[in-house]
């Protein structure tokens, strides 16, 4: 025993001698797969390494990777699946074998089933990406969401519900509070881990429980490519890191891994925010530059999964007139007898009937929750059921569902701008501006006209260069316009806006700012490709007078992709005196491109502004 | 006979209502004991320590099961656990596909019993009848999701 013992440690010496050579523990890829940055490793669990040292030593690591190797002495311990070292760091070993050429290097099904029947190797054909856009139910997935799809050779046979699917996200505690939620969330408070699920978990969570749209991008990576990410992703499964919610979030833990592999920078840790479209902008980028230099492309296609409530808006589109009465009538009558009002239709149009009824009944079900929802829906949907059973099969015509534009033919989230401000009452002034998240009606968004701006910052600069001050600051500005809803499910069709920024004003060379917080409901009139009109009630609080302030708005968005011009108009009436002033905001974009874009804007209130402005995208 | 079979199944789901300790030995295991041995009992029953929830992807379910395979015990990787898991995960959607007779879950469920795709419609009308006498018994709409689920995982079995 003791003799054996000597021959594998002069083994593994051989091999460290090999490895310290060819400087391996200071190339990027193995502090990439140790997940180094700043000096440690960000993993937080010590069964993650293999040296007492591994966390903050990367040569440590390396030789104690080694020598585990050749001796399989370490204290990893695994409760089921594989015990040799090789299965549980399969992406390490694989690597160290291109490198040293390890003696009877094997990583095959007899060493590693567990491993094998996880990976599936032989049947994942492709690794994709998949956004899924902003869910406003839970605050961390309010920028969108990302995962990563090892997909099946036979995926769309499978409809993907059998890829195995990587999320990366935060461990919190069950019923925690919303505010610790947000506090932890923010500050670093929680750990993420990466998890595995089938695709099908996620389809019903998202698509058919939250209602949201997903795009899958499938990516080109070489074989070798493939097989390393997913070994690696294999070592990762329940490994802790820190989660913050703005930087170090599902993006962060995606692009990391895609970074690893993909040989152009995908994610740079320098990011202080970063949201999940930022990264499908990042590939759509190296796509097109690999496109240019006539290299394989990374994006092979991208796949739009619509959400539920799109599927029962269509189903509803297609029925006839005569069904449709029959359908609204059942729906409005809200009588759960509603088999004489099917009678005078034939059977194919009751199918018809029945399916939209059963799609809508397990819309209102899966958007209230099964604990929430009345036994009298649960009944009624029975009913509708059993109808629907006692009557044959009938194999529809699939939806065509159009298609909304992915993240990536939109412009990025984050802008740089200057512009020339011309306010009454003062000197002309140029301004510099920065946005985290900028996506507003009259950009080239994915939002169907609808508005979200967070931390927006511009700086107003004299021409003389001698004054220096902020311009104006949005800490948040949403509208919510509700373009979509289903209104023969009598969905809330209220739009909603809000805002919380600061003003400055600048009457008679008295400047002072006025910080705002403004909100308002509203509805919304989408008028085909047209644009959108839409009438809101506000009311807002100002630390200028009047401190109170409340009243009508109407306004419309309307333009191609390109050029896209909106209009507010409203009265405001201080709730202290009853005056009133008049409001007016117009804006005009020009989009010379997705990353380029120039802004005329007017504003009339209490002061009157106009404002030219140079948008850069990133 | 199929009556007979409904009657016994629809019994059998009641039972398992009222304890979880009802089960004997015997060698085909229902949805709940699969799920029992593979350690996410907690998804089931809300007595059962809870550990965590992972945020941005499953807000709402609340558990750190996995499904693929790496991390879960070796019972929870056969056909049988698929299809458990599977069903329980996606009954609405399945119960809905089910009502037509059409649709991916559906299909997808044909494929996890084993079903080609030249069985598969003649699969598909016999769980579909099935289902329909279990939904005309009067105690189908008091059952909870873990007792459908278990229902139409005993129709799939016995029709697979």
């Amino acid at each position: 025993m003791l003799s054996a013992s000597v021959i594998y440690a002069s083994e593994s010496d051989l091999y460290v001698e090999k490895a310290n050579a060819l400087h391996l523990a200071d190339d990027p890829f193995w502090r990439d797969l140790l997940h180094f940055k700043g000096g440690r490793s960000l993993i937080l669990d010590k069964d993650f390494f293999l040296s007492d040292r591994g966390q903050t030593d990367p040569q440590a690591e390396l030789e104690a990777t080694i020598e585990a190797y050749f001796t399989q002495e370490h204290m990893i311990k695994r409760e089921s699946g594989d015990k040799n070292i090789v299965c549980i760091f399969p992406a390490r070993y694989a690597w160290l074998n291109e490198k040293l050429d390890l003696p009877g290097y094997r990583c095959d099904e007899a060493l590693c089933p567990a491993l094998s029947q996880w990976a599936r190797l032989d049947q994942i054909e492709a690794i994709s990406v998949i956004y899924v856009s902003a869910y406003l139910g839970n605050p961390a997935s309010s920028f969108g969401h990302a995962l990563l799809n090892l997909k099946l050779k036979d995926s769309n046979e499978l409809f993907g519900l059998f890829d195995t699917t990587i999320a990366y996200g935060a461990t919190v505690p069950i019923n925690e509070n919303i505010v610790m939620y947000v506090l932890n969330g923010l500050f670093g408070g929680y750990a993420a881990t990466y998890s595995d699920k089938f695709f099908y978990f996620h389809d019903q969570a998202i698509t058919n429980r939250e209602f949201r749209d997903m795009w899958e991008y499938t990516l080109k990576l070489t074989d070798s490519e493939k097989k390393m990410l997913i070994y690696h992703l294999a070592e990762l499964l329940t490994k802790r890191f820190k989660y913050y919610f703005l930087s170090a979030n599902c993006a962060q833990g995606i692009a990391v891994i895609l970074d690893t592999f993909i040989k152009e920078d995908v994610y740079s840790f320098n990011y202080p925010i970063y949201v999940p479209e930022e990264m499908f902008h990042r590939l759509q980028q190296i796509d097109a530059k690999r496109r240019e230099n006539k290299e394989a492309e990374l994006i092979e296609n991208i796949r739009y999964i619509p959400s539920a409530q799109r599927y029962l808006f269509y189903e509803i589109k297609r029925l006839s007139s005569e069904e449709r009465r029959a359908y609204l009538n059942i729906v409005n009558s809200h009588n759960e007898d509603f088999v004489p009002l099917l009678k005078e239709l034939d059977i194919a149009s009751r199918i018809h009937v029945l399916n939209a009824l059963l799609a809508y009944q397990y819309y209102k079900l899966m958007a209230s929750g099964e604990k929430n929802t009345e036994q009298r829906l649960k009944e009624y949907k029975y009913k509708l059921l059993l109808e629907r059973l006692r009557l044959p099969i009938k194999k529809e015509i699939p939806l065509n569902i159009p298609e909304i534009p992915s993240p990536a033919n939109v412009s990025s989230p984050s802008t740089f701008n200057i512009g020339f401000v011309n306010m009454e009452g003062s000197d002309p002034f140029s301004t510099v501006g920065i946005t985290v998240f900028r996506k507003e009606s009259v950009g080239m968004n994915a939002l169907e006209y609808s508005e979200c701006v967070v931390l927006d910052l511009n700086v107003g600069v004299t021409f003389d260069s001698e004054k220096i001050f902020v311009d104006t600051c949005n800490f948040l500005k949403i509208r919510d316009f509700r373009t979509f809803y289903i209104k023969e499910v009598n969905e809330n069709p209220l739009s909603w806006q809000v805002r919380a920024g600061i003003d400055r004003y600048n009457i008679n060379d008295n400047v002072s700012y006025d910080y705002v917080l403004d909100g308002g409901i509203g509805l919304v009139q989408k008028a085909d490709n047209l644009g959108v009109f839409y009438g809101f009630m506000n009311a807002s609080l100002h630390s200028l007078d009047q401190q109170y302030r409340a009243g009508p708005s109407l306004g419309f968005v309307t333009g191609s992709d390109f050029v896209k011009f909106q209009m507010d108009y409203g009265l405001e009436f201080g709730l202290e005196d009853y005056g009133y002033v008049e409001t007016v905001q117009t804006k005009l974009q020009y989009q010379i491109n997705k990353q380029h874009a120039i802004q005329i804007s007017f504003e009339k209130n209490s002061r009157e502004r106009l404002t030219v402005s140079y948008f850069f995208y990133w | 006979m199929k009556k007979l079979f409904l009657v016994l199944l629809l019994t059998g789901v009641m039972i398992a209502s009222v304890s979880i300790t009802y089960a004997e030995e015997k060698e085909t295991k229902d949805l709940q004991e699969i799920y029992e041995e593979c350690g996410i009992g907690a998804l089931l029953f809300p007595t059962w320590p809870v550990g965590a929830s992972v945020s941005n992807f499953i807000w709402d379910w609340g558990t750190t099961a996995t499904t693929s395979g790496l991390t879960t015990p070796d019972a929870c990787k056969g056909g049988k656990a698929k299809l458990a898991f599977y069903i329980y995960q996606s009954y609405d959607s399945i119960e809905k596909d089910l009502a037509k007779g059409d649709g991916k879950y559906l299909d997808m469920l044909a494929l996890l019993s084993g079903k080609p795709m030249k069985g598969k419609e003649e699969f598909i009308e016999d769980i579909r009848v099935k289902f329909r006498e279990a939904v005309e018994s009067n105690c189908y709409a008091s059952l909870d999701r873990l007792q459908k689920a278990k229902l139409m995982f005993a129709i799939v079995q016995d029709s697979a």
